[in-house]
């Protein structure tokens, strides 16, 4: 899968791939969730290889995201990587009717107008770095869609300066996706003393959490990242300024995601992991929560 | 032979199935025949350049998409196959062509020859086969004949070699068809009635490396043409042919005319949207 995503982030071919992680490696727990899949979803492919990585939380997300992605993968000419989980693709829920209208459908830029012959540049660089595409039936655009390192038209080219040209062009194009806010779901108060930073379907005993925190008047906060790659820097860095500890928790034995977090933006952050092959509970969270506050845990009846 | 086109009907000749792209192949390179003998197959079809795709993998004989005026697709090793066939099927109106050597088809591709076979999506699927991995500086290829000596097999190979068109046979192909490089018409010939075909075609195109396995004097040695005789709806003697090792028969091996439906796009009677609406309040 690696080396058809390379080649898509080479190509800028917009494709959109689900991946229901289960617990690794190999073929680990088939019949069991994790959260382990993250490095290979970001990281995954040989040579620097973007792509957008989008995690759903839940069954109405699973939709919402899904459309995002069609739409990501058109507009920035990119694959788009769902990672969801096998808890979350075996899972039924009551949900909200979709309300069709509101989904906006996006498709990839084309090349506008009539195009004399040898003129259409399918890697044409341009303030957004996004080119438009060109469909197969357009008079005069033909060009091949080659893994090889290439000019603005297409053609392959190994100089230094088409390699530096080239990767420039295809990391810049997601850079307003590092800015946006659209990507992330805050919960709890505005300010707080322990902040959530987590991602899929551990938002969901992470919500309960921040529930359960309230009755026990604990100042919890959650930041869901939808999108975790391009990392969406400002809304994560503004989240971590409003809470004086961070807590990471997901299903995987590394801590992948507060890995990540911690490479990209320099920040500390604190790791909860849950590696058995199932979901955290509200109370597992809270019971972290609890310790980095140094609560006592009440007395079980 | 191929029909002479009246002259007032030629839109499009040799040069506009161009790019400006030199190929990198060595001089002497049997691909070059191969180049141009898909070229005098499209004059002979006058195919719009803008409604052709050609898809290729990874390899020497891979990278002629780019010299051909088409939209190409210069996919990754062994998986042409099945980006032609999600292309054809997505964009019926499109004349596709997978084609590829034979490390490509042979060896890491193989898995997905039989199914494009059952499948006969609509594709013309060009193999050019020099007995060798010439792109990597010649290591032994799954046509290599056994005992070849390669930098990969310093003592002979060992394995034997594939017999690719019985696999294609095999599978339930209903057209197969092997040329040769230095037989450029007949090639040409046999790529053309391949486009024609209406389902899944297989053209084997014999095509020697002058620089690492060298092959044109024996091939020259063992081809001969299959007779006139050869009935090509006969599937048994194709398979003897295709089963040939010391001797190399050239031409229709089998072509069955009544194929079976051609693939089209997805029922048109379903919307998206009336679908989704089930799911509305």
């Amino acid at each position: 899968m690696g080396e058809a995503l390379g080649y898509a982030s080479m190509t800028e071919i917009p494709v959109v791939v689900v991946d229901a992680q289960r617990g690794g490696p190999s073929t680990g727990l088939p019949t069991k969730m994790e959260q382990s899949d993250l490095n290979i979803a970001v990281h995954g492919g040989h040579g620097d290889s973007p792509r957008i990585v989008l995690a759903p939380a839940s069954v109405a997300e699973c939709f919402h995201l899904t459309v995002w992605g069609f739409n990501l993968a058109e507009q920035y000419q990119s694959p788009v990587i769902i990672l969801s989980d096998y808890s979350l693709s075996f899972r039924t829920e009551t949900i909200e009717p979709f309300d069709l209208a509101k989904y906006p459908v996006i498709t990839r830029a084309q090349p506008q107008g009539e195009l004399a012959p040898k003129e259409y540049k399918r890697y044409k660089i341009n303030g957004s770095y996004i080119s438009p595409m060109a469909l197969p039936g357009m008079p005069n655009a033909q060009y091949t869609a080659t893994g090889l390192e290439h000019n603005e038209y297409g053609n392959p080219a190994y100089t230094p300066e088409a390699h530096i040209q080239m990767s420039e062009k295809r990391w810049h194009k997601y850079d307003a996706l590092r800015h946006s806010h659209e990507y992330v779901r805050h919960f709890g108060p505005e300010r707080a003393r322990v902040g959530l930073l987590c991602w899929g379907t551990t938002a969901g005993p992470c919500r309960g959490a921040v529930h359960l925190a309230a009755q026990e008047e604990i100042a919890l906060s959650m930041l869901q990242v939808q999108m975790l790659w391009p990392l969406p820097e400002d809304a994560i860095v503004a989240f971590i300024d409003s809470v004086d500890i961070v807590l990471v928790p997901e299903v995987n034995y590394l801590g992948q995601f507060a890995k990540l977090v911690q490479g990209e933006l320099g920040v500390r952050v604190k790791s909860l992991t849950a590696y058995g092959g199932v979901p955290f509970t509200r109370f597992d969270i809270l019971r972290k929560v609890h310790e980095l506050l140094g609560i006592a845990e009440p007395e079980l009846v | 032979m191929t029909p002479t086109i009246p002259l007032e009907k030629v839109t499009y000749k040799a040069a506009d199935y161009k790019t400006d792209l030199k190929p990198i192949w060595c001089p002497g390179c049997g691909d070059f025949a191969v180049l141009a003998a898909i070229q005098q197959a499209l004059v002979a079809l006058q195919i719009d350049p803008k409604d052709l795709a050609i898809v290729s993998g990874i390899g020497c004989s891979s990278r002629l998409p780019g010299f051909v005026q088409a939209y190409g697709l210069h996919t990754v090793h062994g998986r042409s196959l099945p980006a032609a066939t999600g292309l054809k099927l997505a964009r019926p109106d499109l004349t596709v062509m997978a084609i590829g050597g034979d490390g490509d088809y042979f060896s890491i591709g193989i898995g997905h020859l039989p199914h494009a076979v059952r499948r006969d999506v609509n594709i013309t699927c060009i193999v050019m086969d020099n007995e060798i991995y010439g792109l990597t500086k010649g290591q032994t290829s799954p046509t290599s004949p056994q005992g070849h000596v390669t930098k990969s097999t310093p003592s002979g190979n060992q394995a034997q070699p594939l017999h690719p068109l019985a696999i294609i046979l095999a599978s339930g192909a209903s057209f197969v068809a092997r040329g040769f490089s230095s037989q450029p018409k007949q090639l040409a010939e046999m790529i053309r009635l391949g486009m024609q075909h209406p389902g899944f075609s297989f053209i084997h195109a014999m095509s020697p490396c002058v620089t690492f396995y060298d092959t044109y004097k024996l091939y020259k040695e063992k081809i001969y043409q299959i007779p006139d005789s050869h009935d090509v709806r006969d599937r048994d003697a194709a398979m003897r042919y295709a089963l040939e090792s010391e001797r190399m028969p050239l031409g229709i091996l089998y072509h069955e005319p009544s194929a079976r439906v051609p693939t089209s796009a997805a029922p048109s009677n379903f919307n998206t949207l009336d679908y989704l609406a089930h799911y509305q309040a």
